[in-house]
């Protein structure tokens, strides 16, 4: 029982982690139709600018996590005002290409400026540190990426719901040509989409190189091509489905680590994707696509 | 038309579009063997390669429109299943102790080899295509990559079959610049005929109208499973070829970098076409050799205090080509005509009264 419990809780952490990229990659999908590859990038750039700061500056944990949130933030600003924008409205190859190249051009940068080789990042004792809570032993970390999570959510959601901004973003998802029409200016609902999914991309990557201790070019490789097939799996768009596609393949991941023969371990994230595309087998447009039809 | 040539038959299309690509490559392979040394010849054995994979790769993204990033898989499958089916039987027992002893004796020829991996690749590919047919187009580029993701992890974790991230050493070296010539314009012959031929077309129009097209009735999931697994063969011969050119290798390259380079030269020459794809192959090759022997040449140079060293600029190579060519010719270099398409659409131009509508090759076979 005790085991169960403590799986439960890393599960909820690492598909966390998940749910946050997938959240941010089908914001920008919804609105501008662009599949970003260069989403990870952004993570890993958070991971360096958490480098820098704690090697450099010795800067409390506070200060590290905004660094990393505020990183992103402005990297994907970036990115789309330099790199997308030539190619906005563009046809879904043509802009996932774009993307995908300034990925790769991005891990050059990185490894010839910085290093191909792992960067530590030494964050306080305290947060590696485990806590008893009725007989369960949890660790410190697991509990601030749950927590830093359903705040990021809980404030995303109330953005789209309560600003007029956030009420625009989801009218330009629903269509945006009429959107515009209606006077949503695209710039702006765009601008505000990358700026989210810097935000979201900026909290995952402190979590993610806070779990892990060190930050490389290729960091953000691996939990962005889960988070994508996390969004899949939710309904590519559906934010909501990305959420649950993120938590979902966090604890199909963590189950399988916790109940894998040790034989089978090597194998976990072949066995846990596996699944995921089984299930597409059975419901193609995702847990919560709807059957849409493009005209 | 009566008893003459139909010019706008698949078949005839097919072998007029096929020899107008495949005579500049026998050129060129007899150039290399006729007049350059060791190094180009090897560079020209990548090339056809390359070629190889990325004719196979636009039998499906080409037609379907639908990019896939997983079909380097494929390759690594083709690579490793090759190499067990043809290696020496005393190499194995050395590098692979443990794999099951019917494996261990057999030493196929490389051709019989080849079979072997079209079929496993095929069985892979509709195990992963059955799913895949039925998502969206996004959906199924955003999912390809978990065909990557998997093989990768699956060719790792075996460490019995394939030593898992240690070099797989051994490998026959059947890949000369023949065979692997012979394979490019194979490949070539299959991509253009599968363009032509009824299910291609009815692909093809999937790619431009979804809907118009079912409604058409066209059975587009049917049609992509299918291209999918033709291109993923094709794509698994070509490994098997890679695997035999470098006759040692792990799984790490047949993962992202790979992936990338031949997406490359697919996107540079154009995806629907495969005059495009022989195009982007040969101009992203000639560049990433410039490329290689730049950083070679810079590596170790020193200027005063700066050490100089370009490491990954075949990479930011491969980066650039791609901006240039999405920021400037969004459907590549060669659009979206073949080659002798575009050769007829100019041998047929008006020619006494220059401001006159172009003709359509319609109007032509109507005359």
């Amino acid at each position: 029982m005790d085991l169960v419990a403590q799986q439960f809780i890393n599960a909820l952490s690492l598909g966390g982690i998940y749910a946050l990229l997938a959240l941010g990659l089908a914001i920008v999908f919804s609105v501008m139709g662009m599949v970003n590859w260069a989403h990870g990038e952004i993570m890993t750039l958070s991971g360096y600018a958490m480098w820098m700061v704690t090697s450099q500056l010795h800067a409390p944990i506070v200060v590290t996590f905004l660094v990393a949130v505020g990183t992103g933030l402005v990297a994907a600003l970036a990115m789309e005002r330099i790199a997308f924008r030539p190619v906005r409205g563009s046809s879904q190859v043509t802009m996932m290409f774009t993307s995908f190249a300034l990925s790769i051009t991005l891990q050059v940068i990185f490894q010839d400026l910085i290093s191909p080789r792992p960067r530590g990042v030494q964050l306080p004792a305290a947060l590696s540190q485990v806590i008893p809570v009725f007989g369960l032993r949890i660790g410190i970390i697991q509990v601030t990426a749950f927590i830093l999570v359903l705040l990021s959510l809980g404030l995303l959601t109330l953005f789209l719901r309560r600003t007029t901004i956030g009420i625009s973003m989801r009218a330009a998802s629903e269509d945006f040509v009429v959107a515009r029409l209606m006077g949503i200016r695209a710039d702006a609902v765009i601008a505000v989409a990358f700026a989210i999914s810097g935000i979201l991309a900026g909290v995952a990557g402190f979590l993610w190189v806070a779990q892990h201790g060190s930050v490389q070019p290729t960091t953000g490789l691996t939990p962005v091509i889960k988070a994508f097939i996390a969004a899949v799996f939710g309904g590519f768009g559906s934010l909501p489905g990305a959420v649950l596609g993120g938590f979902v393949l966090g604890f199909i991941e963590i189950m399988l680590q916790a109940w894998l023969p040790q034989a089978a371990l090597p194998y976990t994230d072949a066995l846990s994707v596996g699944i995921v595309i089984l299930i597409l087998l059975w419901r193609p447009n995702g847990l919560l696509g709807t059957v849409t039809d493009r005209a | 038309m009566g008893g003459r040539v139909d010019l706008d038959s698949p078949w005839w299309r097919t072998v007029v579009g096929s020899t107008m690509l495949a005579v500049p490559l026998i050129v060129l392979a007899l150039l290399v063997e006729l007049f350059m040394g060791a190094t180009e010849e090897q560079v020209a054995v990548n090339f056809f390669i390359s070629l190889v994979a990325v004719v196979g790769f636009g039998v499906y993204s080409g037609n379907s429109g639908i990019m896939s990033f997983g079909h380097v898989a494929f390759m690594g499958i083709g690579a490793y299943v090759s190499a067990l089916l043809t290696m020496p039987a005393a190499i194995k027992a050395t590098a692979l102790p443990n794999l099951a002893p019917w494996v261990q004796q057999l030493e196929l020829p490389f051709v019989l080899g080849l079979v072997g991996v079209a079929i496993v690749v095929a069985i892979v590919a509709l195990l992963f295509g059955i799913p895949f047919a039925r998502l969206s187009v996004e959906s199924t580029s955003v999912a390809s990559f978990a065909v990557l993701l998997i093989v990768y992890v699956v060719l790792v974790a075996s460490a019995d079959v394939t030593r898992g991230s240690q070099t797989f050493y051994g490998v026959p070296p059947d890949a000369s610049l023949p065979v692997v010539v012979v394979a490019a314009i194979g490949a070539v012959l299959v991509a253009r005929f599968f363009r032509e031929s009824t299910p291609g077309l009815r692909l093809r129009a999937s790619r431009e109208d979804e809907l118009a097209s079912r409604s058409m009735g066209v059975n587009v999931p049917w049609l992509r499973l299918w291209s999918w697994v033709l291109s993923a063969v094709i794509a698994g011969l070509a490994g098997a070829l890679l695997g035999a050119n470098l006759t040692a290798f792990s799984p790490k390259q047949f993962y992202f970098t790979l992936q990338f380079t031949l997406l490359a030269m697919l996107v540079v020459g154009g995806t629907s076409t495969v005059s495009g794809a022989v195009g982007g192959t040969f101009l992203v090759s000639l560049l990433l050799e410039a490329a290689r022997r730049i950083e070679a040449a810079l590596y170790g140079v020193v200027i005063g205090p700066i050490h100089l060293q370009a490491f990954g600029l075949q990479t930011l190579t491969l980066g650039l080509v791609i901006l240039v060519v999405m920021y400037r010719l969004r459907d590549g270099l060669f659009g979206l005509r073949e080659l002798d398409e575009v050769v007829l659409a100019w041998w047929h131009r008006p020619r006494s009264t220059p401001s006159a509508p172009p003709t359509t090759p319609a109007d032509q076979a109507g005359d």
